[in-house]
């Protein structure tokens, strides 16, 4: 009987997932059901490329390496199951009903078949039966982020209005997004700056009001691929504090470099200087000249504003 | 359906059979929006992959009219992970769900979890994980009437040295959350912010009774204005502002003129505050030796 292309590429899946050791080709053609009946060695190859390519599509990476670690000429092939598979985690029923409920936040959207997805992977139900009721109630906030999710999957260009710490109106900038993920309690974006040509990173609750997108064109996306993310015009200064920067960075940002400094990335002198006054009853020194000028510069104006009150 | 989604949907449909033994064939093609006949046919499918061609190295899935239930999965016995867009999807739609829910404590556990399937550079979870560790120890504590021991980082980031406290509730707003527990030392109720906990240690000593406690630190009430404002700047705080035509106000009742000059700073020095001459005093003096510091 002949065998399925899906059942095929199922079959290879599960022997290389079951597998501890990377698998040579011929092997491979051996053990897959479904390779049997490929007439050819050329035929056979055509096909796994054609099968690893199917697999890819799916998310699942097939790892290319040699069989014998001190010689390279024989390759074989692996899916790490550590890599590929989620850890284990027990959901309990009002846990799941939760994550069901959270996927119906993206109900009627273009990302609704991506949300199911990933509840079904949690083992979770999906609320097949959701009414109309949710839809087009979603909040601003929500908003923000399903257009910024949209220039991410089209590489398109988003207009937004920023507030920076040292902004008193918030200003237009056009970013294309490159990847939005979460720190703490706090959501950011890395994006591209075409005003400036440069990588940086924004925090999205500093975004104010609507998020306008448009296509970006070729010259725009060739900008990024040229410009990679080490050309990121962000800065580093050390900060040294009278606290544990070890119980704290969770709290101020930064990372930890020992027992009384916390590294800190930053991108404008002045910006930064401003954002450090929030976290002035710790700091004992700066390491970089034009911060702390400007850092005492913003205390003396406090200074001034409370004696001439 | 292309035969790549099939594929797709294949690989979702184990793990999750899996993890939702003996359910039915009806609620089997519900969740993954295929008809009875198509959920038939994936199931019949399945039995026949597996990594060798012979039973024992097949996938063994029974299943008759009513219900499915998978015997032998063939090492693929946990779901694929979550790309970087599906992640970004379930955290934002959690969040979302924490917004407009009283069930915070409930959403922040499945957040938790979330944050452990997900890769680091998307969430990250170890903060996420001690912060769970940090809250079992609370409900135990609040649970078996238990005090309890902590280091934390007060409103001025200065942590402290160890406090002895009676847990009585936690508590959230505006999605954080606080425990409010009396300070066995003071005998006074005070709130603490959990994610600034940062050690905590459960003694076996009963808590003490705080029906008669009461915060009565002295407290002065305080009112800020400024015309130049960033409403993100304090948004961590949790204070509450009003805004009036282009003016931002906050009125709130302040212990701790450190406290005070913290929000002061997040604004522009050309806020307006309205408070005694004493913390005037104080605010200055405390700008002063900051200053020194820089000389």
């Amino acid at each position: 009987m002949s065998v399925s292309k899906s059942e095929r590429i199922l079959n290879l899946f599960f022997v290389l997932i079951n597998s501890k050791r990377p698998i040579a080709r011929n092997e491979i053609r051996q053990k897959v059901s479904g390779y049997e009946e490929c007439e050819s060695e050329s035929a056979f190859e055509r096909m796994f490329e054609r099968d690893k390519d199917e697999l890819r599509n799916t998310g699942i990476k097939i790892d290319t390496v040699p069989i014998d670690p001190l010689f390279d000429d024989e390759l074989g092939y692996q899916i790490d199951s550590q890599i590929f598979l989620t850890k284990s985690v027990e959901w309990t029923a009002s846990e799941r009903a939760i994550l069901s409920l959270a996927s119906t936040t993206w109900h009627k959207t273009e990302f609704e078949n991506l949300a199911k997805s990933a509840t079904l992977k949690t083992g979770s139900s999906i609320k097949v039966d959701s009414s109309g009721d949710l839809v087009d109630s979603y909040s601003e906030e929500l908003n923000k982020f399903r257009n910024i999710m949209k220039a991410l999957n089209s590489k398109s260009i988003m207009i937004i209005r920023y507030f920076s710490f040292d902004d008193v109106k918030p200003k237009a900038r056009n970013v294309i997004p490159k990847k939005l993920y979460r720190q703490g309690d706090n959501w950011y974006i890395d994006a591209y700056d075409l005003d400036s040509g440069n990588w940086k990173t924004y925090q999205t609750k500093r975004i104010i009001g609507e998020i306008d997108i448009k296509p970006a064109s070729e010259i725009e996306l060739n900008l990024i691929k040229k410009s990679d993310k080490t050309n990121s015009e962000s800065k580093k200064v050390k900060i040294r504090i009278n606290q544990d920067p070890f119980q704290i960075t969770h709290i101020t940002g930064g990372k930890a470099i020992d027992g009384s400094t916390i590294e800190f990335k930053f991108f404008d002198e002045k910006s930064f200087a401003k954002y450090l006054l929030r976290f002035s009853a710790i700091i004992v020194s700066i390491d970089n000249e034009k911060i702390r000028s400007f850092y005492k510069s913003y205390l003396e104006d406090f200074l001034k504003a409370l004696e001439n009150d | 359906m292309t035969k790549n989604e099939r594929l797709s949907r294949l690989l979702l449909e184990l793990p999750w059979l899996i993890q939702n033994r003996n359910t039915s064939i009806d609620t089997f093609s519900d969740q993954f929006d295929i008809s009875r006949d198509e959920a038939i046919k994936d199931l019949s499918l399945l039995t026949y992959v597996g990594p060798g061609r012979f039973g024992g190295e097949l996938v063994d899935i029974q299943y008759d009219d009513e219900n499915v239930s998978v015997i032998d999965s063939q090492g693929f016995d946990r779901p694929l992970k979550f790309n970087n867009i599906e992640a970004v999807l379930l955290l934002l739609g959690v969040k979302n769900l924490s917004e407009v829910s009283n069930e915070i404590s409930d959403i922040k556990n499945v957040e938790i979890k979330l944050s452990k399937l997900i890769e680091s550079d998307i969430a990250s979870g170890g903060t996420q994980e001690e912060y769970a560790i940090k809250r079992d120890v609370i409900d135990k504590a609040i649970l078996n009437k238990k005090q309890l021991v902590i280091h934390y980082v007060d409103s001025n980031l200065r942590l402290s040295s160890e406090r002895s406290i009676s847990p009585i509730a936690i508590k959230t707003l505006e999605s954080k959350e606080y425990l409010s527990a009396l300070d066995n030392d003071s005998k006074q109720n005070r709130s603490f912010r959990l994610d600034r906990i940062v050690k905590i240690r459960l003694v076996d000593i009963d808590s003490l009774i705080s029906n008669e406690a009461q915060d009565n630190s002295s407290s002065e009430k305080i009112i800020i204005k400024s015309r130049s404002w960033n409403a993100s700047n304090i948004d961590d705080l949790n204070i509450s502002y009003i805004i009036n035509g282009d003016e931002m106000i906050i009125d709130v009742e302040l212990h701790d003129t450190n406290y005070l000059l913290e929000i002061l700073l997040r604004l522009d020095p050309t806020a307006e505050v309205d408070c005694s001459k004493q913390t005037r005093e104080k605010l200055k003096m405390s700008l002063s030796d900051k200053l020194k510091d820089f000389r």
